[in-house]
């Protein structure tokens, strides 16, 4: 700046560049915003998880062209499986560092009336709702900026755009790491991971129900499902000690689902199926819908 | 308040608007003050009284220092020294200290303990304090001016009445662009600019310049590099492959520039809206050629402040080889503590005085800013930043096991190919950054200075359209909103 500035502020035209920098601006904002009306800029999914969570979630919000038939409502677990690309009737919210009532908050908000909401049933749900993310997609500005310019939706990003389009030409590899990988994996969370939650998740499975209640009494057919993790893990003491605390708090055992043959399926970090078998349940979360 | 929100921005149009009313000329001055102090007591009002303590106290010591000679003016001076020192030491090492004690007595959950690591850390603490012992140095280095070289004297630093000295103390400690995180003002720059100022004054491009890089440098290439480096964290890094997880190191590095480097230009762009220079924060750091080089250009005013009020009063390079090495070592030990409370930032510390101290025992006399080929400044450049890279990990991680589990996470998974999903955006984002200390090395501003001479309109064109496409890029591109990592300092 220091060099900049001795090199030329001394101009008799110093804020002609300022106008100059504006009218730049203010075209290529123009430009951009011509481009997105007229089809020319496929909306991104978003560069990272944040930003993918916030795409997500806002298109269901704000959009009024996206009406899913089917919703998955869930955490990042839910998020890792690719039930867009088998039913394109169904929409995946699946929210990265965040849980199944963020997803659920959205539908409500949203206004919509899918004819299937799968909520998944992880311990994540004990991470509530997430403030940060919330207030992104509740703030009047936020919305007010979205509603009226296209060009500031995270979904438009130049950026994500591009990577997008990259990314859906170069499929990543099936990553599958080794058995014994697996097994440490999967010591090490059940060791690390504190799966106490004194009580709280009582109060999550509660707001929870009292979405689910909204929803059904908008017509929605709601399904929870345990989603398949690492077995090692889902079979741990405290993983399964909180499992029977939501299934006994929600009470209706004939409202779960439960994925058949889970004890095979293998996780790359002990939460996310490898992609293989992350298919197979996508496939089998579709075949719910068309279950009466 | 956050300078990327839409608070400040209400905040800021309110106070630019009425800062250069007709009707608040006679009380501009104390109206910045007010809105400084409403700035810093925006969610947590109760440490505006921290604030205002110090400001009051150092403007005390600082009258008195001004006025008196002899004993009594250094017993002022070191009372005021070390209260700012106890202040800082208190909320910002109390935590370090209790744990520490608790460590070595076994006594972690006694309630002493616990209490002294419960202590709040004040939100700029760090600049506010400095700031203070700068204004007390300052006025005693004056003073002394005064009969000893008078020739020398520079401008007025302590107001001639007592109230305008509170007022000038409140301003130059709490004006809002860089209360929170610097930069670090010296009094003897700031004060002297303290007066009325008019709305015909502003330097708009100065400060047109300095807000569109700053923003641009926080809100596209900080925010969204954050969100990728985030993997550099326990338990992610476990499962980074080795290259994955060198080019997220690499992309921290562009972050923690980009971040700092961007609020003090916001912050020194601001200053220019209301008519206060403040000085550069950072001259492109990743192109110094050496470690002595590297803290002359990253986080100037702190290492200028480090420099003036403590490497010299130490003795500097002045009293034989051996103390400078002891003197280098001192003061990065206690630079790098002055970012935290945690003994990876003593480390970090540690880590660049060995780094300078090494760098000056293997040059011996040799200039090494002299000019030097192309390909041997392109290598010394690599090394630098490769060991300043590398530094930044104690950043990242102050949990110090966590550096050594993170080395080894990389060694594990040295034959794993590259997360092109996590690598391909920390390079979009910290091309910029490259590009960016690329256009301020010696051959290209040489060339542009050339440029600017040969053709100034075509210049100003080329560069005004330049700055037209950064802002562009700040609302089309701009990433989570967050707070700037040296907040937390």
């Amino acid at each position: 700046m220091e060099a900049e500035k001795s090199s030329f502020t001394s101009s008799s035209n110093r804020t002609g560049r300022v106008v100059t920098a504006f009218a730049t601006c203010a075209v290529v904002l123009g430009l951009y915003t011509a481009l997105i009306g007229a089809g020319k800029v496929p909306p991104g999914e978003g560069v990272s998880q944040a930003q993918m969570n916030v795409v997500r979630l806002q298109r269901m919000i704000e959009d009024p062209a996206v009406q899913p038939e089917v919703v998955l409502a869930g955490s990042s677990i839910a998020a890792n499986l690719k039930v867009q690309a088998v039913d394109p009737g169904f929409l995946n919210l699946g929210v990265y560092g965040g849980s199944s009532q963020d997803a659920l908050d959205a539908v409500l908000r949203s206004g919509k009336t899918p004819k299937l909401v799968i909520v998944e049933m992880t311990f994540w749900i004990s991470r509530g709702l997430d403030p940060k993310l919330n207030h992104t997609l509740t703030d009047p500005a936020n919305r007010f900026l979205y509603q009226n310019f296209p060009f500031v939706r995270p979904e438009y990003q130049p950026v994500n755009v591009t990577l997008t389009a990259v990314k859906r030409r170069r499929e990543p590899p099936n990553s599958v790491p080794s058995e014994e990988a697996q097994r440490a994996t999967a010591k090490r969370l059940i060791a690390e991971t504190n799966f106490d939650t004194k009580g709280k998740i009582l109060e999550d499975v509660e707001w929870i129900k009292e979405a689910v209640a909204k929803l059904e009494s908008r017509g929605v057919r709601v399904i929870y499902v345990d989603l398949p993790i690492d077995p090692t893990i889902e079979n741990s003491a405290g993983y399964s000690m909180n499992k029977a605390l939501w299934h006994d708090a929600i009470g209706d055992e004939s409202k779960f689902a439960r994925f058949p043959g889970s004890e095979s399926l293998r996780a790359t970090d002990g939460w996310h199926l490898v992609r293989d078998d992350a298919k197979k349940v996508a496939e089998w979360l579709v075949s719910l819908h068309r279950v009466p | 308040m956050l300078f990327n929100s839409g608070v400040f921005a209400i905040f800021l149009l309110i106070t630019f608007v009425l800062y250069y009313l007709p009707v608040m000329r006679k009380v501009q001055i104390e109206f910045l003050v007010v809105a400084s102090f409403v700035f810093y007591s925006w969610t947590a009002p109760e440490l505006l009284i921290l604030l205002s303590v110090s400001i009051f106290l150092n403007a005390v010591v600082s009258w008195k220092v001004s006025r008196l000679d002899g004993r009594s003016q250094w017993k002022w001076a070191l009372a005021g020294v070390v209260i700012n020192l106890g202040v800082l030491a208190w909320f910002k090492y109390a935590g370090l200290l209790g744990g520490l004690i608790g460590d070595l007595t076994n006594s972690r959950g006694a309630p002493a303990i616990a209490a002294m690591m419960a202590i709040p850390l004040p939100i700029g603490i760090s600049f506010y304090t400095f700031e203070g012992i700068s204004l007390l140095l300052d006025a005693i280095a004056r003073r002394r001016r005064e009969s000893e070289s008078p020739e020398k004297l520079g401008p007025q630093i302590v107001a001639d009445s007592f109230g305008a000295h509170v007022r000038n103390t409140s301003l130059f400690v709490a004006f809002f662009p860089h209360l929170i995180a610097g930069p670090i003002l010296k009094a003897r720059q700031f004060i002297p600019q303290i007066r009325v100022k008019n709305f015909s004054e502003i330097d708009w491009d100065a400060a047109g310049r300095a807000l569109v890089v700053g923003f641009f440098l926080k809100m596209v290439l900080a925010d969204n590099l954050k969100d990728q480096t985030l993997w550099i964290a326990n338990p992610f890094y476990t499962t980074l492959s080795m290259k994955t997880g060198l080019v997220l190191l690499v992309g921290y590095s562009m972050q923690i520039f980009a971040d700092f480097a961007g609020y003090s230009l916001i912050a020194i762009g601001l200053g220019f809206l209301f008519g206060y220079e403040m000085p550069p924060n950072f001259n492109f750091p990743y192109i110094s050629r050496s470690f002595s080089e590297f803290w002359r250009r990253w986080h100037i005013s702190l290492s200028t402040w480090l420099r003036d009020y403590l490497y010299f009063p130490l003795g500097g390079n002045r009293k034989g080889r051996f103390r400078t090495y002891i003197n280098l070592a001192t003061v990065m030990v206690l630079g790098g503590l002055w970012h935290g409370a945690a003994w990876s930032y003593a480390i970090w510390g540690a880590y660049h005085g060995l780094a300078l101290a090494i760098e000056r025992f293997v040059s011996g006399e040799k200039d090494l800013d002299a000019p030097s080929p192309l390909w041997a400044s392109t290598l010394r450049v690599l090394f630098v930043y490769t060991v300043v890279t590398l530094g930044w990990l104690l950043f990242k991680l102050p949990n110090f096991s966590e550096v050594i589990e993170f080395g080894q996470s990389l060694l594990k998974n040295k034959s794993q190919p590259f997360d092109m999903v996590k690598v391909a955006p920390v390079v979009i984002f910290s091309t910029p950054v490259v590009v960016y200390h690329l256009l301020y090395t010696r051959r290209a501003i040489a060339f542009r200075q050339a440029w600017a001479a040969r053709n100034p309109a075509q210049f100003r064109r080329v560069t005004g359209l330049a700055y037209g496409l950064l802002l562009a890029a700040i609302m089309l591109n701009y990433g989570s909103g967050e707070e700037f990592i040296y907040f937390q300092f």
